[in-house]
């Protein structure tokens, strides 16, 4: 896992997010499962953080970040085409957020 | 499936998951999530990894002891055959090594799974660069070997002492 570690020290002043597609490219682990639990202990530790993102499935962007399931909206209006949309699990996204090195302090 | 009903699902996970010890949530989770329709499987898996502690055990313990018991096995191999050929010849000497170093490897890689990591510059243009039982293997091979056998038959190297005393 020294990928992940350059990745997480590759821009320490500004606030990073990936997905796990974007990690899995960056990171090409052997096993997807590894990856995954090596960025839940990550959560765990603090040197990363979480988030779920609701996805315009037109838009294509966030249109909504949560800090928890329970605070995701079962509807919710789409900014992106300014119509109001039903959230469905198919539209949300696990967000790997690495923070810029001065909101640690 | 809703966010509702994801939300009740992820409900009912937890609050198994909670009950199970940590080393043996990984299996029942991955379990548990089979049975979940497939385009919410790696959503609810990321979840829980990041919302509960999640250990993965059920690979290293069986690999790491099979590797330990195929070096032993290897080391076992190789010093029989150590003191069967008591002045090997340049290829009993080579598998002899190749015995010794498989086993010492083979253990190392049980103990410390992925922990090695090893950059050998030969030349400037050769350099190689080897992780975790290949990295112990190429160390042991490589570094301070024990010096080969001579081609020629000790007995041979050997002059009597009378005989040079008599020139």
């Amino acid at each position: 896992m020294k990928k992940l570690d350059e990745i997480l020290n590759a821009n320490p002043n500004r606030r990073s997010e990936y997905t796990l597609e974007r990690m899995m490219e960056l990171i090409e682990p052997r096993d997807r499962d590894e990856l995954i639990l090596a960025l839940g202990n990550l959560v765990h530790s603090g040197r990363i953080q979480k988030l779920i993102r609701v996805v315009s499935r037109r838009g294509q962007g966030g249109i909504g970040d949560f800090d928890s399931i329970e605070q995701v909206p079962s509807e919710m209006l789409d900014s992106r085409t300014g119509v109001n949309v039903e959230v469905t699990p198919d539209d949300l996204q696990f967000i790997y957020v690495v923070p810029a090195q001065h909101d640690h302090r | 499936m809703t966010i509702a009903e994801l939300k009740a699902e992820l409900d009912r996970i937890r609050a198994d998951l909670i009950l199970i010890p940590t080393r043996k949530r990984y299996k029942w989770l991955k379990k548990e999530i089979a049975t979940l329709p497939p385009e919410c499987r790696d959503f609810i898996f990321q979840f829980f990894t990041a919302t509960e502690v999640i250990i993965r055990d059920d690979l290293n313990v069986k690999t790491s002891t099979k590797q330990i018991a195929t070096g032993l096995v290897c080391i076992a191999v190789g010093t029989v055959l150590a003191f069967c050929f008591r002045d090997p010849t340049g290829i009993q000497y080579l598998f002899l090594r190749g015995f010794f170093v498989l086993g010492v490897s083979g253990i190392a890689v049980g103990i410390l799974v992925g922990t090695v990591n090893l950059k050998w510059s030969f030349t400037k243009s050769l350099v190689v660069t080897a992780t975790g039982g290949f990295a112990i293997l190429i160390l042991f091979y490589f570094a301070n070997p024990p010096p080969p056998p001579s081609a020629v038959p000790k007995q041979t190297q050997t002059i009597p002492t009378n005989t040079v005393n008599s020139r």
